[in-house]
């Protein structure tokens, strides 16, 4: 319809008229209450808890998180293993996705499927999956002890096995948001570069990835945030791993020290948070959760 | 020119709306539509000619000032029960319905029994030429397609007033001829009044009974397409419908009658209650200038540019002192760029304003 | 899609090896759980003993994660669409607020929303229900966000406008015109929260008591203190359960970007 005339004005054609108003404050009401009891009051409440200490009011265990070693290295860990994951799956993921975006072949709705399928898979599954692959009965050390006598990679409960485990979330999760971005590419921008005589690496760097660089930040941010998040996938696998929402596990099932869980929760919470807002504005992604 | 007596279908009586963000949309708005007749509201983008049709809808509610359908103040009657026909300039069908679906859905609501739909919608399809499209989606109808079933659909339930926001303005010129006429044509046949808002002048001109112009919120005018075109109130009427010639000047007394110089020439003025010494604006159509036979010019100019439009030709003339005037010679006329010709303006033609008027 | 030359084979390599990466689990998950003893041979060794475990002990557990899925959807629907209604119909003051407030359970991690609502509503732990609410808080924004999108993206407005002027009173023009536009988005809105809800784990196990557990629960503790073979039974079961649904999203076409969720 004509809005050239309506712009500046209310959505709504009926403006406040005391029926529509209730009418919208209804529709609404059932939702309201649900967030407001369930998520604004508890997330206010941790807020708070995390601020409180004997003598009142502090910022002290948010200032523990960074101080003390413990928590700090957990942070570390956290920290380092994202990164690491990020970088891994981003440079699988984006070559996958390429793949997918500009060659044909057979099967490719298949592949789609089968590489998205473990999309729905809860952290503990992804978990039992890296046992499945390389726990003492695993796949791999059964493979290799049939083939060099030897069980290798048994790594299912190690750092690296939580390493492959993280992997094995976030390729999924990756190569989909990175499809969408490549295929919304403008490929007039590869050809002109080829039309110059560039070779196809030099291309790659100079002309295409940079094009699609918005859209690698921001599915890196949902990588990162994902894996900072993650935790039935460690709590499966060990539940001695220093990461941060393992160490919010144990400081408040195992040490009670409810304040501090409080305030690390808080301090994930608000990390997840920002880098999704990052991976919101920066692509074109309906910003999902992260773990 | 405003409201008449109470024999109009629809009036709307000093109407007035502002958006939320302070514009105002229309001002102090007075208009009403005779039964059975067809006005057109024009004025450029933003004029608040569809918020109009709105308020007449029911679907925007004035801050203040009354609507009126057949003498009964409907302000406060939601559009739901005003019985209006609206035709939206996307055409808003239903996608999830099939297109006589689209068109019984009125019926439906107002409990028409099935049987009785089914005639009434069969009836408008065949009159529009879609009776074949009847099971078809809206997704797989054609533009002109589409606008044909959102006018069955408002026309087949009879309404007071038949309302059409920019209804051909989505479809190509071609196209958008061929359905000026056959809407003209339905409309007629089927004595409904409607209210048609346009921002294209000449498809107002075509169209309308009579044209009300709007601008910033105000009307302008309101006539019948003649006057408006002759006799335009401001100086905006006159630039927005139809191309136009306008010129200021001094008022000069010669042999017993009134000249108004405008620079590159003088015209003798036709009647004005202004005396000499006193500024005076004309303003002629580019119809209303030829070349001028020996010893009858106004003026003379140079031809900088020709378009050749068929039935005529259209020439842009700069006088000596600078100015721009368009004139519109006949089609056999043989002339050339960058040339001097004498011109003459048909003087009865001439319109004269005392005021400077927005 | 356009191709010009075939793919180097240094990339068919690594997608084989990535899928086979992701699938090749599964696929032993799902042979082991029907042999008898794992380490000694996949197949052959048939047996049911491992489903008949899973059947014997969790049923209850497997219930539950149903009957909450399900109520999470019908909750989901009655409370959610019409507020995304309200959302894509309506403008007031704090809207934009108010709906991202409702979105941001989506953007915290399951634990941490998990240790303020254990805190704040310890009272009720212990409640059938208590999950159930934790399950609404994380699954109630998808099917907002989901229908929101779909009515705006559809400029709704015109349509609901085209049925008053034809005469058609607010719940007529829910019924007939907006209801069937949003079908679908209402569907995918729906399986989601259920493929939500019946993974949820991290922040069900803060809320869960032994009386209400859950699926995911189970499943871990399968994987921590049971055999392989029970664990990818039951794991097997997951899966049946989810992939019906997955492929229902796959077929309403909203699987794009709507999956990146809960770990």
């Amino acid at each position: 319809m004509s809005t050239k005339v309506a712009l500046g004005s209310l959505p709504v054609t009926f403006r406040f008229r005391s029926r529509s108003r209730l009418l919208g404050i209804l529709l609404l009401l059932p939702l309201a209450l649900v967030t407001a009891f369930f998520f604004v009051y508890p997330m206010l409440f941790l807020l708070w808890r995390g601020l409180h200490t004997a003598e009142g009011l502090s910022l002290r265990h948010y200032l523990a998180i960074l101080s003390d070693a413990r928590y700090r290295q957990s942070l570390v860990n956290s920290v380092t293993l994202s990164a690491v994951v990020t970088v891994a799956s981003m440079v699988l993921s984006t070559t996958l996705a390429f793949f997918f975006a500009r060659y044909d072949f057979p099967g490719k709705r298949l592949f789609k499927a089968l590489l998205t399928f473990p999309l729905s898979f809860p952290g503990v599954v992804v978990g039992f999956m890296i046992i499945i692959l390389f726990g003492r009965t695993g796949v791999i050390p059964m493979v290799a002890m049939r083939i060099v006598g030897r069980p290798l990679f048994n790594i299912a409960y190690t750092l690296a096995g939580l390493f492959v485990a993280y992997l094995y979330f976030e390729i999924p999760r990756v190569t989909l948001t990175m499809i969408a971005s490549v295929q919304k590419m403008d490929r007039r921008l590869e050809e002109a570069s080829r039309s110059l005589g560039a070779a196809g690496f030099q291309t790659l760097i100079y002309v295409t990835l940079p094009a699609i660089w918005p859209a690698l930040i921001s599915a890196s941010a949902l990588a990162f945030a994902t894996s900072m998040g993650a935790f039935g996938t460690a709590f499966t696998l060990a539940q001695n791993f220093n990461i941060l929402p393992m160490l919010i596990y144990t400081e408040y099932t195992m040490s009670f020290n409810i304040e501090m869980a409080s305030a690390m929760a808080v301090f994930l919470g608000a990390i997840t948070l920002a880098l999704l807002a990052v991976y919101r504005s920066w692509g074109q992604g309906r910003g999902r959760s992260s773990a | 020119m405003t409201g008449r007596g109470t024999d109009s279908k629809i009036r709307l009586e000093n109407v007035s709306k502002r958006f939320r963000d302070g514009t105002v949309a229309v001002d102090n708005v007075s208009l009403d539509i005779q039964a059975g007749e067809l006005l057109a509201i024009v004025g450029p983008s933003g004029c608040g000619k569809t918020t109009t049709l709105r308020i007449v809808s029911g679907l925007e509610r004035a801050d203040t000032g009354r609507v009126y359908f057949d003498g009964v103040d409907v302000t406060d009657v939601p559009a739901e029960k005003r019985n209006v026909g609206v035709v939206f300039q996307s055409y808003a069908l239903f996608p999830n319905m099939t297109v006589v679906e689209n068109i019984e859905y009125g019926l439906r609501i107002r409990r028409v029994p099935p049987a009785q739909r089914r005639e009434r919608a069969g009836q408008l399809m065949e009159m529009l030429k879609i009776a074949g499209l009847a099971h078809r989606r809206p997704s797989q109808l054609s533009g002109g397609q589409q606008q044909r079933v959102a006018l069955a659909r408002a026309l087949v339930i009879e309404p007071a007033v038949l309302l059409l926001d920019e209804p051909l303005t989505a479809l190509d010129a071609k196209l958008r001829d061929e359905l000026r006429v056959e809407l003209q044509r339905v409309l007629k046949r089927l004595g409904i009044t409607a209210l048609y808002v346009t921002h294209d002048q000449a498809e107002a001109m075509c169209i309308g009974d009579r044209i009300a112009v709007m601008n910033q919120g105000r009307m302008v005018q309101i006539d019948v397409p003649t006057n408006i075109y002759r006799r335009p109130a401001t100086a905006f009427v006159a630039g927005f419908i139809g191309t136009t010639n306008m010129a200021r000047g001094h008022l000069a007394a010669e042999g017993g009658r009134l000249y108004v110089d405008v620079g590159y020439a003088r015209f003798p003025v036709p009647s004005t209650t202004k005396g000499p010494g006193e500024e005076l604006t004309v303003l002629f159509r580019p119809e209303d200038v030829s070349l001028a036979a020996p010893g009858q010019e106004h003026f003379r100019g140079r031809i900088e540019n020709i378009f050749f439009l068929g039935d005529k030709v259209r020439v842009f003339v700069r006088t000596f002192t600078g100015e721009e005037v368009i004139a519109d010679l006949p089609s056999e006329s043989r002339v050339e760029r960058s040339t001097d010709y004498p011109f003459q303006v048909d003087a009865a033609k001439l319109y004269s304003w005392a005021e400077e008027t927005a | 899609m356009r191709s010009r030359r075939g793919a180097p084979v240094l990339l068919y390599v690594v997608a084989v090896a990535t899928v086979a990466f992701l699938i090749v689990p599964v696929i032993i998950s799902v042979l082991g759980s029907f042999a008898g003893a794992w380490h000694r041979s996949l197949v052959g060794d048939f047996t049911l003993e491992w489903y008949k475990y899973v059947f014997d002990n969790y049923s209850r557990t497997i219930g539950i994660s149903l009957l909450i899925g399900f109520l999470c959807m019908g909750i989901g629907i009655l409370i959610g669409v019409p507020a995304a209604y309200a959302f894509a119909k309506y403008d007031f003051p704090g809207k934009t607020l108010f709906e991202q407030i409702v979105a941001l359970p989506m953007a915290i991690p399951g634990i941490a929303l998990a240790v303020a609502i254990i805190q704040t509503h310890s009272h009720i732990r212990g409640n059938w229900y208590f999950v159930l609410l934790g399950h609404l808080v994380v699954t109630l924004p998808y099917m907002v966000d989901t229908v929101t999108a779909t009515l705006r993206g559809l400029n709704m407005q015109v349509y609901e406008e085209s049925a008053a002027s034809l005469g058609a009173s607010w719940w007529q023009r829910f019924i007939h015109v907006v209801v069937p536009n949003i079908r679908q988005a209402i569907i995918s809105g729906a399986l989601m929260i259920f493929t939500i809800s019946l993974g949820e784990f991290n922040m069900t196990l803060f809320l869960y008591t032994p009386m209400y557990m859950t699926l995911p629960i189970g499943l871990y503790e399968s994987y921590a203190s049971l055999r392989l073979e029970i664990g990818s039974a039951y794991t097997s079961i997951f899966l049946v359960l989810i992939i019906p649904v997955l492929l229902a999203i796959q077929y309403l076409g909203a699987a794009d970007e709507s999956e990146l969720k809960n770990i």
